[in-house]
């Protein structure tokens, strides 16, 4: 298939480990050691590798997969499962030990940031020379070096060397370089897990903006929303092993159920699992009495979601008696307080419904094309109307929405304004005549 | 199907196991390396590039000094000062390129683990910033040559010849080298010694006319020995003739440069395991 980028076959990487490992083995001793035992040099092929003693460990066993141009696949796996071990082979800074790999295409690795820099040489000289380390022509870097500059927000200290920078700094203009890499295949290697909050947003929007050139990209994280967020596809490592291959979700789920329950990986259910100590602490109401409380994307719980999808505020309760205008219901604010919005449990109504006791669950749907990619509160309530608020205080709920879904954006980088994004419809016609030009008869 | 543009596999084909084309495309990044080099040497220094002319040239009065003033030498008719100068010029560079390039694969392992690249590139580079500086410390020979009224003659061409082959040799050890020390660590101790023992088999403190005849080739196998003996033909008239000694040395330099090419390309994927 003409539409292959990476094709890896029955890759594998075999490392000799054990104490006799030690790098400052004498030559003389290897020598000896060759005579001596004659056969492990005739077995292993390796006169320096037999000469040392120890134990194979094979870090990968029997990888097998393809990469299609354009897909973004998410490599996830435990640490020691072998991720970084596949992603430096692909990048030829380790060689396999069985197997092959086939690249289609220029490839190019971001294994650590700020490869190349040295510290004694100015923000200007580093620029060029980890660009040109990476990978990039002079040509290259001297037509981005403004927009690396900008990126990075390193603008006045660009001729100071790079050990006065603060680490902030050191990293920014680290990602600022990297993020200009211009391949058909990328790799990253766990290189976005630096840096501050406002720094990782960035990054998010940056990657974003590459998943969107349709560029190929293998993407190992430890960070599950991102996988869920960017990647297309999703590849399980386990022990050196391929253990699963599938769509990023369903592969981000393995991942965490495979996890000890006690160790549940926190990131995707981050913030939600608060809600049983909030909601046992709430006083009683001899009305309604609050189970459970989530919000969710694709059936998956979570305060990260992705725009151009829709969002559900699911509330699980119990009502106690029967009650006229007993409603659950929740506000939607700004990440700057603003009131955007409420939104009630029984939709728009004359008459005052009357709720039976029993349990119930109520899920909203925020439609999709309709957040933007921002920060919100989502504070979820109960009340009797006209009566009281059951709920002493509201339950508040932080939400942060990413891309890469659909957002109402005029073009590719557009930097987004305003606190929603609802996908409005445009029409846009050639005028016939002067006549259609008069809008309003004045 | 299209061609895949790259295959990785456990064994390399081929000799060397050098890709050339890779090779060519690494121009820029050999340049970029090499700059760096120079770069980092001026920073933080007063003096910068003088450096690499005041280093020779003390050198050299201590030399003429010693050998000329106390021991009293023969110099092939050679002015003190321009007989050592020019004898120091081309074994610092040696030396000091030779032990720079040999744990060069070491000392960048930084870069190496992080990043691909054609690995050669970095001997290379080390060897190409040592350049940069011999040029430097030869600019001393225009003022020094002038003051002793000796001018050259047409035996000039084989100044770039004796350059070449000290680049080639120190070039070939530090290839050879580099990829056994990445393995074997201990092989940096013998950098040390084995330069000694060249200095002594170079004649930079003497000529090479105090050598017996008998013996001239044997010792012409120390490709250095034709390399200076070679720049002082070529500067000065009085200079005894190099040929003895280039043949060997050519010899022993471009044996030394295939094994070390070689196993320098054979290995330098394997690199990263060791580092």
């Amino acid at each position: 298939m003409s539409d292959l980028a990476i094709k890896v076959e029955g890759l594998g990487k075999r490392f000799i480990i054990g104490a006799a490992l030690e790098k400052e083995f004498s030559f003389l001793s290897t020598i000896q050691a060759a005579f001596r035992e004659p056969f492990r040099r005739l077995r292993s092929g390796s006169l320096a590798e037999a000469a040392r003693g120890g134990v194979p460990f094979w870090a990968l066993k029997e990888i097998s997969f393809e990469v299609k141009s354009g897909e973004v696949v998410g490599l996830i796996g435990a640490n020691g499962s072998g991720k970084s071990t596949l992603l430096k082979i692909l990048s030829r800074i380790i060689e396999p030990t069985a197997g092959q790999a086939e690249i289609y295409g220029r490839l190019m690795s971001l294994i650590e940031l700020g490869t190349g820099f040295h510290p004694e040489l100015t923000g200007r000289e580093n620029i060029f020379l980890s660009g040109a380390i990476l990978g990039m022509k002079k040509a290259e870097i001297q037509r981005k070096f403004d927009e690396i500059v900008d990126f990075s927000g390193i603008e006045g200290f660009l001729d100071t060397p790079v050990k006065r920078y603060s680490i902030g700094m050191y990293v920014r203009l680290a990602f600022s370089v990297a993020a200009q890499m211009e391949s058909e295949i990328l790799l990253v290697d766990e290189v976005l897990a630096v840096g501050d909050l406002a720094f990782q947003q960035k990054c998010l929007q940056r990657m974003h903006e590459i998943v969107s050139q349709g560029r190929t990209i293998l993407f190992v994280t430890q960070y599950m929303p991102w996988v869920r967020m960017l990647c297309h596809k999703g590849l399980l490592l386990r022990q050196g092993r391929l253990v699963a291959e599938g769509s990023a979700d369903e592969i981000v789920t393995m991942y965490m159920e495979g996890v000890d329950q006690n160790l549940k990986d926190i990131t995707a259910l981050k913030g939600l699992e608060h809600i049983p100590a909030v909601i046992s602490s709430l006083p009683e109401d001899p009305v309604f009495n609050l189970k459970d409380l989530a919000i969710l994307q694709n059936e998956v719980p979570g305060l990260f979601v992705v725009t151009g999808k829709s969002v559900q505020v699911r509330i699980a309760y119990e009502v106690l008696k029967e009650t006229q205008g007993l409603h659950v219901f929740f506000r939607l604010y700004s990440h700057q307080g603003a009131l955007l919005f409420e939104s009630t449990g029984y939709g728009d109504c004359d008459e005052l419904p009357v709720m039976q006791p029993g349990n119930y669950v109520s899920t909203a749907t925020i439609p999709a094309d309709f957040l933007a990619p921002t920060a919100y509160e989502v504070r979820v309530g109960a009340a009797i109307a006209g009566e009281r608020m059951c709920l002493p205080d509201m339950i508040r709920l932080y939400l942060l929405v990413y891309p890469p879904g659909r957002v109402n954006r005029a073009y590719p980088g557009y930097r987004f304004v305003g606190e929603l994004a609802p996908m409005i419809q445009w029409t846009t016609e050639r005028a016939e005549s002067s006549q259609a030009m008069r809008l309003v008869s004045r | 199907m299209d061609k895949p543009l790259q295959v990785i596999q456990a064994r390399t084909n081929g000799f060397t196991g050098l890709d050339w084309q890779e090779l060519k495309d690494s121009r820029e990044l050999l340049l970029f390396l090499i700059w760096r080099d120079i770069l980092i040497r001026q920073k933080q220094t007063i003096l910068g590039a003088l450096w690499e002319i005041l280093k020779p040239l003390s050198i050299m009065m201590v030399l003429t000094l010693v050998m000329g003033y106390i021991v009293t030498i023969p110099s092939e008719g050679i002015p003190y000062p321009l007989f050592y100068y020019s004898g120091v010029l081309l074994w610092s560079f040696f030396s000091q390129t030779m032990n720079a390039a040999s744990t060069s694969v070491v000392n960048q392992s930084n870069l190496i683990t992080k990043v691909y690249f054609p690995r050669i590139v970095i001997p290379v580079g080390v060897v190409a910033a040592g350049l940069a500086d011999l040029a430097i410390a030869s600019l001393l020979l225009v003022p020094l040559m002038a003051y002793y009224g000796v001018w050259p003659t047409t035996r000039l061409w084989m100044f770039p010849f004796a350059v070449a082959l000290a680049t080639a040799s120190s070039l070939a050890m530090g290839l050879l080298f580099s990829a056994l020390i990445v393995k074997f660590r201990d092989f940096q101790n013998v950098l040390p010694v084995l330069t000694q023992l060249l200095l002594f088999l170079t004649p930079v403190f003497y000529p090479t006319t105090i050598v017996p005849e008998q013996w001239r080739l044997l010792y012409g196998l120390n490709p250095m020995a034709g390399a200076v003996q070679a720049i002082r033909w070529s500067l000065f008239e009085t200079g005894s003739e190099p040929w003895t000694l280039l043949i060997p040395g050519v010899l022993t330099t471009v044996a030394i440069f295939l094994v070390g090419l070689a196993y320098f390309g054979r290995s330098s994927r394997g690199f990263v395991d060791w580092l």
